[in-house]
């Protein structure tokens, strides 16, 4: 028996070898770590990256702070963010030895969504603020059915949540009852399938399986956004080391949402380019 | 290093039949080193704990040297933890949350796991145990992360649209037939005690009177739960249910070693003594193994604290205290829960109270890991699993 | 209490038993069944003409004669979508049409020149800002035609070109009335205030006519857009430019599978997101059926060719896809497999396996053939049972915090400090299984071996070792499944939501994607994960599979042991 299992090892092991024997690549990985906003725009221009140069990127999407960190620790060549960095993430990366620099690489809107089943269209700042505040508890309130709003909110560690905690609540806590998620797509899922739920979604985020509301009146629109007349919006950062030297991979990769090419991709995953 | 020092050993042995005075002192001498290179590896799972064990004593010992944080951890419901300027740490809801749910599972998963246990090692036949073993260890085996996709993509949802009937169908489905059941010892506890000499027909009257009585309440139940709206799938009652069949194995399997060290003399002198077997379980073989199924109960305990991806993925995470305070249909959060999803952000390099509370809670659930590991081996020693033997 | 009683009591409590294990059974066939079922939708499925053309196309897989044969009839269904959308996009009629409006202009900038005298009279007798509204009401006069033709042209079509044509059709408006101007200057010079008037005034009527047309055109033609961009969606791109233009995957190809294009076409095709402002002037999105909100309109003709060409322009049929094992995922896992996730997976395992093993048979040989019950070794015991009581998200922090940032065995995650935090978290079950395997060899054993002459450690290792071997592996198989669906400690350690696969050599330096943290990632926080339910629910069977398939090993390894120590 012992003969058997050594060879099952053995071959299982060689197996292994064999799937991988792809060649040790030339240039090194880019890694990349944070924000689960900036994530999908990460992995695309990953994709699409590897396709012209054959120069992969490891992607951690463990959020905005943990990217900060690693990029403190030397763990990764870019930290995703969707918000600024905070002073004291500033100060300690310069005392650090780190020179952080920041590329907005696109724009978001954080979009405001219901389950499209609610008769509720249009919110106003004022109203959403009441709701997450727990002012408004009821969708009678709204002018919707007589049920009790499901709030929605993402976890408080997040760039998202720090967003709309700035932008709408004005810094004041959300309300107790809501539920908290991990990410924008468990976000959208949820407001999906539960009837009387609400949430906020980075644009890319709102598809047609959840209703999108105008909020003061304006809908979430690459022009809304990029005019100012949404209110809820933000740019999207990669924050890298010094700025890269020209050339490298990781200069190629951050000014790649500057390309004709890194703009559509954008525009394709629902986020706003640039200088759009 | 180990093959080295057995290899060396097995060869001084195989050379040397006859030993002068030297080679037995080296022997003796590697023999002691091979010793203390086992201890050294035996040592690494207390190194671990002990790293751990400082580690995070250490990472949270900033947290607790402001006190009236400590208080406002321990008392209030305001969690804020990365409000500039003015944080707050009241984890009241978290803690709360996290006995909830435990509690939760262990009422579903207890009941059911002794049942079981029971049943494997008692009432069924050894070859139809061994059939359902596996389906027990099956559930043991089953990634956590598994699980969390099956409450959060199948379970919740089912909660939400049909919540109210399916629960009051498990309640019918549940109750009537042990309400039927607990009907008669109540009827003729009740005839005992209201007749000097009951007539079978009162006896017959109080049973049907108590039957019926008791499956109303329990019809009652189910009614008033049917028309229960569930407005949120992922809650209290969703993550128990799935902590519970997670805990189930553990119970179960422990549970069951206990029932059967108990020595086959005790139940053939019960059931020779004229005892059924329900009676010979309950008075005779349960008491003797109460201390084993108290481990399991504690060892499923342990299992659902230190849970972390079910909960995150099914409890909601919401940082309210639920109201009514019984009312499981409402989300909930749990330590596991709030550490996985803050710790990502939580500022380690700058050193942000966040992460140190953060580490505070992990230290609380390693303390009360401790404490009920500690537990139980305090029952394991005192002879929990030894054999039981009748006839002292 | 009577024996009749007593015996309904004792029967009705068996049946009590007997029930508790058919609920667990049902728990097992509830949960399995819906991970089963729609997990082997990941691999055994009804593929449409897309998923072929992937696999030719990205993957070189697959008979490109076959593909031809079903492109060409999807393709013959397509065509008659396409050319309603062609159509509509360019009408045959729109030539005619704006030729006539073209024309219409004209002629009424013609006769106002002719009537300068009049307007210049009219000029004379309103002073100052009186005379706007008489030159609009003048100007509408001449323009009535005009304004007739634009409306009917609106309501007729509302094609992309027609509303370009309607912008267009502004400007010249605007410098028709500044040309005009010339004309009544003929008759008298007119002051800088007069000329503004006239220049605003004079096209004003038909310019607001203008604008309600245009109005009306661009929202039929934004709705126009929302359904071919869903018709994207759902065919891929409609032409080869476009095919080679578009950068990322999800838009070089439709939707490979029946069930998800179904549900792209109810969503996106048959139902269109329409943005409309309320009466207070507040904008509202919703989902309206295009066959109903735009009846009678070639937007409903579309959507019924759509609906009623379905099944042809999808060509679906029954495949065994079993790449969803063996190749990479493509575009963040919308297209192709998990193989990456299973390698890492295996990695992580193994390596765990190989700190782990070793470790934890040295320290069971330790327990169970060394140690005397005292202080120290009850104290070694009970950190193993605490170890065992550690939460798993703790090992997480532990091996971020300690072997990342502290002892840095890698400059970021790895799969090493992956393989070593899963190692300490599994070392506590290998300890105890192993040692259990110890004790039940018998102790005849090792007094054999050591009457015969052998010193311990020559005991341990050829006899008592070999006849516990079977016992152990049981442990450590049972082992490496826990290992293999861990979450919590590799989310901190070695996990990347990227799918790259990573060679061998890289192990000790990069992270790796792994089925559990992948399975966590793509069903929260995909940007589509409502879209690739399968992948989810594939991934989850492929994890448990593994599990279980090594669970079962270790259990036949059991059984065949039993049997050897009974026989």
């Amino acid at each position: 028996m012992k003969k058997t299992i050594a060879t099952t090892m053995t071959l299982i092991a060689l197996a292994a070898a064999a799937f991988t024997s792809a060649p040790a690549m030339a240039e090194k990985n880019i890694v990349i770590d944070g924000s689960t906003t900036v994530g999908p725009i990460a992995k695309a221009f990953a994709d699409y990256y590897k396709e012209k140069t054959g120069i992969g990127a490891t992607i951690s999407e463990s959020g905005s702070g943990n990217g900060v960190k690693s990029l403190i620790n030397g763990a990764c060549d870019i930290a995703n963010m969707s918000r600024f960095m905070k002073d004291s993430e500033f100060k300690t990366c310069v005392k650090k030895g780190i020179l952080p620099v920041a590329h907005v690489v696109a724009f978001d809107g954080l979009a405001v969504v219901v389950n499209p089943a609610n008769k509720v269209g249009a919110l106003t700042m004022a109203q959403l603020a009441d709701i997450y505040t727990g002012k408004i508890r009821n969708w009678k309130e709204l002018g919707g059915d007589d049920a009790e709003i499901v709030v929605i909110s993402r976890d408080t560690n997040s760039g998202t949540y720090e967003t709309f905690n700035e932008l709408v609540l004005r810094k004041n806590p959300v309300v107790k009852g809501a539920e908290y998620v991990g990410s924008n797509g468990q976000a959208k899922t949820r407001v999906a399938s539960t009837k009387n739920a609400i949430a906020y979604v980075g644009l890319g985020f709102a598809d047609d399986s959840v209703k999108t509301l105008s909020v003061d009146g304006i809908l979430p629109s690459p022009k809304t956004i990029v005019s100012g007349k949404y209110p809820i919006a933000r740019p999207l950062f990669m924050f890298t080391n010094k700025y890269p030297k020209m050339g490298t991979p990781v200069y190629d990769f951050v000014t790649l949402h500057l390309s004709e090419e890194g703009r559509e991709i954008v525009r394709d995953l629902g986020y706003v380019p640039v200088a759009e | 290093m180990n093959a080295t020092t057995a290899d060396t050993g097995g060869a001084r042995a195989k050379g040397a039949l006859i030993m002068d005075r030297h080679s037995c002192a080296a022997k003796m001498l590697l023999g002691r080193l091979g010793r203390g290179f086992l201890l050294c590896v035996t040592a690494v799972p207390t190194a671990a704990v002990v790293f751990i064990l400082f580690f995070i004593f250490k990472e949270s010992l900033p947290f607790f040297e402001n006190l009236g944080n400590v208080r406002e951890f321990f008392t209030s419901t305001n969690w804020a933890p990365s409000r500039e300027g003015d944080p707050h740490f009241g984890s009241l809801a978290i803690l709360y949350g996290t006995l909830m749910v435990t509690v939760g599972s262990c009422a579903v998963a207890v009941p059911l796991g002794i049942t079981a246990a029971i049943c494997l090692s008692e009432i069924v036949n050894a070859r139809i145990s061994r059939i359902f073993r596996p389906i027990v260890e099956l559930f043991a085996a089953i990634p956590s992360v598994a699980y969390g996709f099956f409450a959060m993509a199948v379970f919740a949802p089912l909660l939400q649209n049909h919540g109210g009937i399916m629960i009051s169908a498990l309640i019918l489905a549940a109750g009537l037939p042990i309400a039927g059941v607990s009907s008669i010892p109540l009827a003729e506890f009740a005839s005992s005690k209201i007749f000097k000499k009951p007539s079978p027909a009162a006896v017959v009257a109080l049973r049907i009177f108590a039957g019926a009585a008791l499956c109303s309440a329990v019809a009652y139940a189910a009614w008033r739960v049917s028309g229960v709206e569930i407005s949120s799938g992922t809650n209290a009652f969703n993550a128990s249910v799935i902590l519970a069949i997670m805990a189930l194995p553990t119970i179960v399997s422990i549970s069951q070693d206990a029932l059967s060290a108990v020595g086959r003399d005790m139940r053939e002198g019960s059931l020779a003594l004229g005892a059924t077997r329900f009676e010979t379980i309950f008075k005779v073989i349960l008491p003797c193994a109460k201390s084993g199924i108290a481990v399991a109960v504690i060892l499923g305990f342990m299992r659902v604290i230190g849970e972390t991806m079910v909960v995150w993925m099914a409890s909601g995470n919401s940082l309210k205290i639920p109201e009514p305070f019984y009312n499981f249909f409402e989300p909930v959060r749990t330590l596991t829960a709030t550490i996985a999803g803050e710790m990502g952000e939580a500022d380690q390099t700058t050193g942000s109270a966040r992460y140190h509370v953060l580490f505070a809670m992990s230290l609380c659930l390693l303390v009360s890991g401790m404490a009920l590991n500690w537990l139980s081996q305090r029952i394991i020693s005192r002879g929990a699993f030894a054999r039981k033997k009748g006839g002292k | 209490m009577k024996t009749s009683t007593r015996k309904i009591l004792d029967k009705s409590f068996s049946a009590l038993a007997l029930s508790s294990m058919a609920i667990m059974c049902a728990a097992a066939v509830a949960f399995l069944a819906p991970i089963i079922i729609n997990g082997s939708g990941a691999v055994w499925f009804k593929a449409t003409v897309e998923h072929f053309k992937f696999l030719r196309e990205v993957l070189d897989r697959g008979s490109a004669r076959e593909l031809a044969a079903m492109t060409e009839k999807s393709d013959a269904a397509r065509e008659k979508l396409y050319s309603l959308m062609r159509a509509y996009e360019s009408p045959a009629d729109f030539k005619k049409i704006s030729g006539a409006i073209a024309s219409a202009r004209r002629a009424a900038f013609a006769e106002a020149a002719k009537k300068s005298a009049e307007f210049v009279k009219i000029l004379d007798e309103n002073k100052g800002a009186a005379s706007a509204p008489v030159i609009k009401k003048f100007g509408a006069g001449i323009f009535a035609d005009y304004s007739g033709l634009v409306s009917g042209a609106a309501k007729r079509s509302s094609s992309p070109a027609m509303a370009e044509f309607l912008a267009g059709e502004k400007e010249a408006l605007q410098d028709g009335a500044r040309a005009v101007l010339e004309d009544f200057a003929k008759i008298r010079k007119l002051s800088v205030l007069e000329k503004g008037r006239v220049r605003r005034e004079l096209p004003a009527a038909a310019l607001e006519n203008l604008g309600a047309a245009s109005e009306k055109v661009s929202e039929d033609n934004a709705a126009y857009a929302a359904f071919k961009e869903g018709v994207w969606e759902l065919l891929g791109p409609m032409t080869q430019a476009d095919k080679e233009a578009a950068k990322m995957m999800r838009r070089k190809f439709g939707q490979t599978r029946m069930d998800v294009a179904r549900k792209v076409l109810g969503e996106s095709v048959l139902r269109i997101r329409v943005n409309s402002t309320d009466s207070s002037g507040r904008q509202t999105s919703e989902s309206v059926l295009v066959a109903e909100r735009f009846k009678g309109t070639p937007l409903a003709e579309m959507a019924k060719c759509a609906e009623e060409n379905f099944t042809a322009m999808m060509q679906p049929r029954n495949t065994f896809y079993w790449g969803f094992l063996f190749d990479s995922p493509y575009d963040s896992n919308i297209f192709g497999g998990i193989f990456p996730m299973i390698l890492g997976t295996f990695y992580l395992t193994v390596g765990a396996m190989i700190f782990a093993a070793p470790l934890g048979i040295v320290a069971a040989i330790y327990f169970s053939e060394y140690a005397k019950n005292g202080r120290v070794v009850n104290f070694l015991r009970m950190c193993v049972g605490t170890l065992a009581g550690v939460p798993s998200i703790v090992f997480g922090l532990f091996g971020l915090a300690f072997l990342i940032n502290t002892v840095k065995v890698s400059e970021s995650k790895s799969v090493l400090a992956g393989s070593i935090t899963l190692a300490l978290l599994i070392l506590p079950t290998i300890i105890r299984s192993c040692e259990e395997a110890l004790k039940t060899v018998p102790n005849s054993y090792r007094e054999a071996a050591l009457g015969l002459g052998a010193g311990k450690w020559r005991a341990i290792c050829t006899v008592i070792l070999p006849a516990a071997l079977p016992g152990m592996l049981t442990g450590i198989i049972i082992s490496m499944g826990r290992a293999a669906g861990e979450t919590a400690p590799i989310i901190f350690t070695a996990a990347t939501s990227t799918g790259a696969a990573i060679a061998l050599a890289d192990v000790f330096t990069e992270a790796t994607p792994a089925l559990p943290w992948n399975i966590y990632n793509i069903c929260s926080e995909h940007e589509m994960a409502d879209k690739i339910e399968h992948v989810q629910y594939g991934m989850v069977l492929t994890l448990i599979a593994i599990v279980l398939l090594l669970n079962s090993v270790a259990i036949v390894l059991r059984d065949r042991l039993q049997k050897k120590l009974r026989g």
